[in-house]
């Protein structure tokens, strides 16, 4: 598969996630102040914590620390950007540690819906908003953006190193949030205002006139 | 897609997030839910051209497939959640008049 074909997976994951409306996408760097959303998200279910524990524990400072070097990496940042080694060490040696669990988890797929185990430790361990897998997914559309709108900071051969090196990731993520979102009612994860009028439609629909 | 005038409904092709600016489509929704300058109850339809339609073909393929690095997301994104917030009160207000009106029927 070409670089061309594999930079949209990078990218895509990222539409499936609920995106809190301040600080995108101006600021570069991953912003841990999504309380408000989070508290919306929570009242869904228990796959948006308001804590970061076990296996996000320390996401969120690594993905700061890798989202720093992202911003550095690019070219029209002020002063000298960073090399790409760089980046690459940072991914490697701090990024993927942290997401070994990810990994893991797109182990278990495809999940049976009578597969009790499973689904109970994909429930636990697959965690959205900003004390689980938000600050990833801002960092690979930063990384996303980085590799397919600034092709002047890499050679060829770095930009498809990196896209090799985020890509399995990337798609585990995206396998992961379509699992979760082909398994439950869409009202699980959409916005409160959302999911609150698609349940008074269902229920309440019938006290409304049709639209001709 | 089938074009509808004002007067058959939300004429959804004003609604397409991809072609039109966000504030185009703000005014299409005020066009279409307002009156009088508030959120109009008596105008929360159901059907394909009422909440249903807007809800299928609108906003649930922008929260699905929209691209976020385009700068009109977030705009949008603000304008189609007021709107589900307007619609669930205006919905609720009707509701509590139709349970009042259980109230006084003869048992």
């Amino acid at each position: 598969m070409g670089e061309r074909s594999e930079l949209p997976a990078m990218l895509r994951i990222w539409q499936h996630l609920n995106i809190p409306p301040k600080s995108r996408p101006m600021e570069p760097l991953v912003s841990p102040m999504f309380s408000h959303t989070d508290r919306l998200f929570a009242q869904n279910g228990t796959q948006w914590p308001l804590e970061d524990t076990g296996d996000y524990a320390n996401l969120q400072s690594v993905c700061h620390y890798v989202a720093h070097i992202v911003m550095r990496s690019k070219a029209d940042t002020a002063g000298i950007e960073w090399p790409v080694a760089k980046l690459s060490e940072a991914l490697r040696h701090e990024m993927f540690p942290a997401l070994g669990f990810v990994k893991e988890l797109e182990g278990l797929l495809p999940i049976d819906p009578g597969d009790i185990d499973a689904n109970a430790i994909f429930t636990a361990r697959f965690c959205l908003g900003s004390y689980g897998l938000g600050p990833v997914i801002y960092l690979f559309q930063d990384l996303g953006q980085l590799l397919g709108n600034a092709p002047g900071c890499f050679t060829r051969a770095e930009r498809h190193g990196l896209i090799v090196m985020v890509n399995p990731y990337a798609r585990a993520l995206r396998r992961l949030m379509e699992h979760l979102r082909n398994t439950c009612d869409r009202s699980y994860y959409d916005p409160r205002e959302l999911a609150t009028l698609r349940a008074l439609l269902q229920d309440e629909g019938h006290r409304l006139g049709v639209s001709p | 897609m089938q074009e509808a005038s004002e007067a058959d409904g939300i004429p959804l092709k004003e609604f397409d997030a991809y072609t039109q600016a966000p504030h185009r489509i703000k005014n299409a929704l005020e066009r279409t839910f307002w009156g009088e300058g508030r959120f109009a109850s008596h105008l929360l339809l159901t059907g394909p051209y009422g909440l249903h339609g807007l809800l299928e073909m609108v906003i649930y393929p922008f929260f699905d497939s929209y691209p976020t690095t385009k700068i009109e997301y977030w705009g949008l994104k603000s304008i189609f959640l007021q709107f589900c917030q307007d619609a669930n009160a205006a919905f609720e207000a009707i509701i509590r008049v139709s349970v009042a009106d259980l109230a006084f029927l003869p048992c």
